[in-house]
């Protein structure tokens, strides 16, 4: 009987640290598991699955350039022709892309995120789809996304961003005027 | 002990071990030889139709380059999502379409899968020693609005295979 109790006790002592490990782990996460959490999150707010008010759209318009530095770049050629440099044009781009759209579904796939020795920036690759419903219209795109984190004081950012081109399109033909 | 004995055999640690083995067999079959996929998307129609399940023969590539007319997998930041398109022309061949007619090094290059060329139009280009061109067969589709172009050799990593909905007469 005794050597039963105490071989629960033993149990009940591992099982409890254990559990410690595990929450101080999801409590404190890696840098890296911190901005895969961001950019989830980021994926998270720039879902539209229904019409919105204003205020709502303007809120989650706020909140993604706030995950941004101020003098955030991002650039795309294809299939969405985009150049941004700040995060008041984000903010601008993200209310005029909501207004444009009824549902707007984002997913991330394979993502891998790097964080520099000095642990001042981190790069991440990953694969954006994207499905896009304009009522009437609909559109859905799967793109490899690079993306350069920077630390700031209160937290990382995304500095820059740009669509890879895995598939480089042909050039058009020279036109004489 | 009946439904135990059904499920797990007479010897379940035997069972457990040859389920163990199957499935490592099973992982490492679909990771370096065979892969089962979904298509999403019109860009390979009519040949592969949206929604088809396909099987990737992703160790095809090992040991030869692709080929002229194969339908080959891209990779993107993983193996998760890919794209599917064709190879249309291989390294070391200037390239170009002329009101939807592919044309490489200045002869017209016949493609008997396709049902209507669209009308896309480009500037010649010369293919690096790593860089093939790739297409789908859904070209009807404006030019802008198809993912089409140059692709590095790296990015490719396996072959069409398979695929449900597959017209054997038009091969």
């Amino acid at each position: 009987m005794d050597r039963q109790k105490s071989q629960r006790a033993v149990i009940a002592v591992a099982l409890v640290i254990g559990s410690g490990v595990v929450a101080w782990w999801w409590i404190r996460p890696s840098d890296s598991r911190w901005i895969e959490r961001q950019l989830m999150q980021l994926c998270r707010l720039a879902e539209k699955n229904s019409e919105e008010p204003m205020i709502v759209a303007a809120r989650r318009a706020d909140r993604i350039a706030m995950m941004m530095t101020e003098d955030v770049q991002l650039n795309s050629t294809q299939p969405w022709a985009v150049s941004i440099s700040s995060r008041g044009e984000v903010r601008r781009a993200v209310l005029e892309t909501r207004a444009m759209v009824r549902r707007l579904h984002v997913s991330i796939d394979d993502l891998q995120t790097e964080v520099t020795a000095d642990r001042l920036a981190a790069d991440q690759r990953c694969t954006i789809r994207v499905r896009v419903d304009g009522g009437g219209w609909s559109d859905a795109q799967a793109r490899e996304l690079a993306l350069r984190w920077r630390r700031e004081p209160d937290g990382w950012r995304i500095a820059t961003a740009h669509l890879v081109d895995v598939i480089r399109a042909l050039p058009l033909p020279n036109r004489s005027d | 002990m009946k439904w135990q004995h059904w499920v797990l055999g007479r010897q379940p640690g035997r069972t457990l071990l040859r389920a163990a083995a199957l499935g490592v067999l099973t992982a490492l079959v679909g990771r370096y030889i065979v892969r089962p996929f979904r298509v999403v998307g019109t860009s390979m129609e009519p040949t592969v139709r949206d929604g088809a399940w396909g099987l990737g023969y992703v160790a095809a590539y090992r040991w030869k380059e692709p080929s002229v007319g194969e339908i080959v997998m891209i990779r993107l930041a993983g193996d998760s999502v890919m794209y599917l398109k064709r190879v249309l022309a291989v390294p070391g061949e200037t390239v170009e379409f002329r009101e939807g007619e592919l044309w490489v090094n200045g002869e017209r290059r016949p493609e008997p899968y396709l049902r209507t060329n669209g009308n896309w139009t480009t500037a010649p280009v010369r293919l690096g020693p790593d860089e093939y061109l790739v297409a789908g067969d859904h070209r009807t589709v404006r030019q802008s609005a198809h993912l089409a172009g140059v692709v590095r050799r790296e990015r490719i990593v396996g072959k069409l295979w398979q695929w449900t909905g597959r017209n054997l007469s038009a091969q």
